[in-house]
């Protein structure tokens, strides 16, 4: 996990979020430089409020930062316009949020099909169903191909969110909180899958969670504090205490 | 199409969600359809009467302002019957000509038949005279008013005329002139004495048999007793002559006024009236009665129109996140969009379809409750009509919230607590 040599995938320099209200000011984020690597698992914790949605929004370009940089693939998408935003987020970005609540009327496969009712990947022709399919059983819910979403459990709904969030082929994941309202079995699996994307596709996931347990599993845990990054530890030997 | 698809799923599989909207479409365009299809089909009705009817015409003599002087107890005039003054029945073919004359040139001033919707091709047919004689004399010690006209003549100008009781004289097919004997009775003379069908009234000494009772007409008609014009012409000894002409002019828009003036012109000692029949008075009451419906079902409707906008925007905003997910797998601002503006579409073509099924049904409910009678005639145009405003109210109402909630940012649609 030594400096690589090769370009980080995403990167933000010296990056702020203040929110401007009739009331006042509030600076959600300050002074967040990062970078991160393909193929890596990267928790974000903290406490309420310290600053870990506004973060996952303003790197996976829901959000704009108010002072920095953000770069993916050596290009600032901080800047670009929403057309060109919209067109980014369908190729770079997958995004998962805590509730994550699939479509009601559509069935677990539509719902995993979702993003193609709206663009067409041009270099993919055809099987997407099949690989939708595919998708799906990889995370267990075979058997569920054809249910609607209330006929399933809450970490039923959340794999479904993981397959529609992988259907598309990101470059990054990003997952709000994905575990919060499971049970452990159900967020060991979730963030196993993570794990196992990361390393088998060379996927990067950003997840933030209250959960140290599963910040654990990740390469990198990041520990924001009133907005800012006060320490970034190393997941693998958390349970280790470190220098 | 793919986006078409989502909208139309959405729909198919709950559909309970746009109950609320579906229902009030429903109703407001049942509402309007039911009552343009009765008042246009009543107003037809109507006019075809109007068109079979015609004008009524009345020709009586004239009574001049010496002759009002000279008003002794034989000659009581009121606005509708004159005594003591007539018209003698040989000059009744001179009117007769003077009236085709100037009904005929009027027609043709006019560039023939004034079409009128809905109404077909109409020859004139040669209209009917019907005489009157107005005699008064006394019944079991009463005055009353004796009028002899000629029964099927009268009939067909009266056409509104309708027995309370008894039976109008017919042979197979129409009414005849009544028997030398036979009686008809105004509705109240009838109840002030006591006199109902199948009695017999002796007048002057002559019996006669009381046929029917006519129904009450707010006419001077309900007062008195009308008898064959022959005996009543020997009854008064005044024959060759009569009290009142009456003639239906058999054509819609007839120039009846034309023939008035002309025939006041021409002929003296009379005085020719028109008065729009009483089927234009309805019709003319008709339209009174719709417009006011029309504007009650129109404020109505613009309540429940707003209503709509109310229950639309409040269930668009419980679709708050879905709109940010959308968003956030790709989809454009304008494709949400689409995805609402086709539901809705939908939606408005449903309900109006069904609101105008429902309103053809309404329409035929309240024309045998009310008793309107008029025969039901459905113009595809209200389909349209039906059709354009349920959309137009179903899409409306979610344009406006729709272009609001898709501006809201992505980040904004996951933190705020929207009800659902
Ligand atoms: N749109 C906004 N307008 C104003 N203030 C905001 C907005 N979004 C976030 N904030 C503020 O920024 C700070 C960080 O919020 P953020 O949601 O990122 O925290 P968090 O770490 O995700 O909290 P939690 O664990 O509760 O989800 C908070 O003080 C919050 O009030
Ligand atoms: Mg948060």
């Amino acid at each position: 996990m030594q400096a690589t040599m090769e370009k980080p995938l995403l990167e933000l320099r010296d990056v702020a979020k203040v929110f401007r209200l009739a009331s006042g000011e509030v600076t959600a984020i300050e002074n967040i430089s990062l970078a991160m690597n393909a193929g890596e698992l990267v928790a974000l914790v903290g406490p309420s409020g310290s600053g870990k949605t506004t973060l996952l929004n303003i790197i996976g370009s829901l959000d704009r930062p108010t002072h920095g940089d953000v770069c993916l693939q050596g290009e600032r998408i901080d800047t670009l316009s929403e057309e060109r935003l919209v067109r980014f987020r369908r190729e770079k970005f997958s995004y998962i949020f805590q509730d994550a609540r699939p479509l009601r009327m559509l069935n677990v496969l539509e719902n995993t099909l979702l993003p193609f009712n709206f663009f067409k990947p041009a270099d993919r022709n055809g099987k997407l169903k099949e690989e939708g399919i595919e998708i799906i059983r990889s995370l267990g819910l075979g058997h569920r191909l054809y249910h609607m979403p209330n006929q399933l459990s809450g970490g039923e709904i959340q794999r479904v969110a993981i397959a529609r969030a992988l259907i598309t082929r990101p470059l990054v994941i990003l997952a709000d909180e994905p575990t919060a309202n499971l049970d452990r079995e159900n967020r060991l699996f979730v963030i196993q899958t993570f794990r196992n994307l990361t390393r088998e596709k060379g996927l990067t996931i950003v997840f933030s969670t209250h959960d140290l347990e599963m910040a654990g599993i990740a390469d990198r845990v990041l520990h924001l504090q009133d907005g800012t990054l006060v320490k970034v530890e190393d997941g693998d030997c958390c349970p280790c205490p470190s220098n | 199409m793919k986006i078409l698809v989502l909208s139309l799923l959405d729909l198919v599989r709950r559909p309970r969600k746009n109950l609320m909207l579906v229902l009030a479409i429903v109703i407001a365009v049942a509402l309007l359809t039911s009552l343009s299809i009765v008042s246009t089909s009543a107003n037809t009705t109507i006019l075809e009467v109007i068109s079979k009817t015609g004008h009524t015409l009345t020709v009586r003599p004239v009574i001049t302002e010496r002759s009002a002087d000279d008003i002794t107890s034989d000659t009581l005039t009121t606005s509708e019957v004159v005594f003591g003054k007539y018209i003698p029945e040989h000059i009744i073919p001179e009117i007769e000509r003077s009236y085709d004359k100037a009904i005929k040139a009027g027609w043709e001033r006019k560039g023939g038949l004034v079409a009128r919707p809905g109404i077909g091709e109409i020859n004139i047919e040669p209209p009917t005279w019907a005489p009157r004689l107005y005699g008064k004399t006394s019944l079991d010690g009463n005055p009353v008013i004796v009028t002899g006209v000629d029964f099927y003549k009268e009939y067909f100008v009266r056409f509104w005329w309708d027995l309370a009781s008894g039976e109008w004289p017919t042979d197979a097919t129409r009414i005849r002139q009544a028997g030398e004997n036979e009686a008809f009775i105004g509705g109240v003379l009838s109840q002030a004495r006591g006199i109902g069908a199948g009695d017999t009234v002796t007048v002057n000494g002559t019996p006669f048999k009381v046929m029917g009772v006519l129904q009450e007409t707010n006419s001077a008609d309900d007062y008195m007793l009308f008898i064959p014009i022959r005996a009543a012409q020997r009854m008064f000894d005044k024959a060759g002559y009569v009290s009142l002409l009456s003639v239906r002019a058999m054509c819609p828009n007839c120039p009846v006024g034309d023939a008035m003036v002309e025939l006041n012109k021409t002929i003296t000692g009379i005085t020719a009236t028109s008065q729009l029949d009483i089927a234009g008075v309805q019709f003319e009451f008709f339209n009174m009665l719709y417009n006011f419906l029309l504007a009650v079902v129109t404020a109505t409707i613009f309540v429940a129109v707003l209503s709509i906008f109310n229950v639309v925007t409040g269930s668009l905003y419980a679709r708050t996140r879905e709109i940010g997910l959308l968003k956030a797998i790709g989809a454009s601002r304008c494709q949400v969009l689409r995805i609402f503006l086709y539901e809705h579409f939908a939606l408005g073509f449903t309900s109006g379809a069904v609101g105008y099924l429902v309103g053809i049904g309404m329409a035929i409910v309240l024309n045998a409750f009310l008793d309107i009678g008029a025969i039901l005639r459905v113009d595809s145009h209200l389909l349209w009509r039906a059709l354009a405003l349920g959309i137009l109210c179903s899409v409306l109402a979610v344009f406006v919230p729709a272009l609001k909630l898709t501006r809201i940012k992505i980040t904004e649609t996951f933190r705020t607590q929207w009800e659902t």
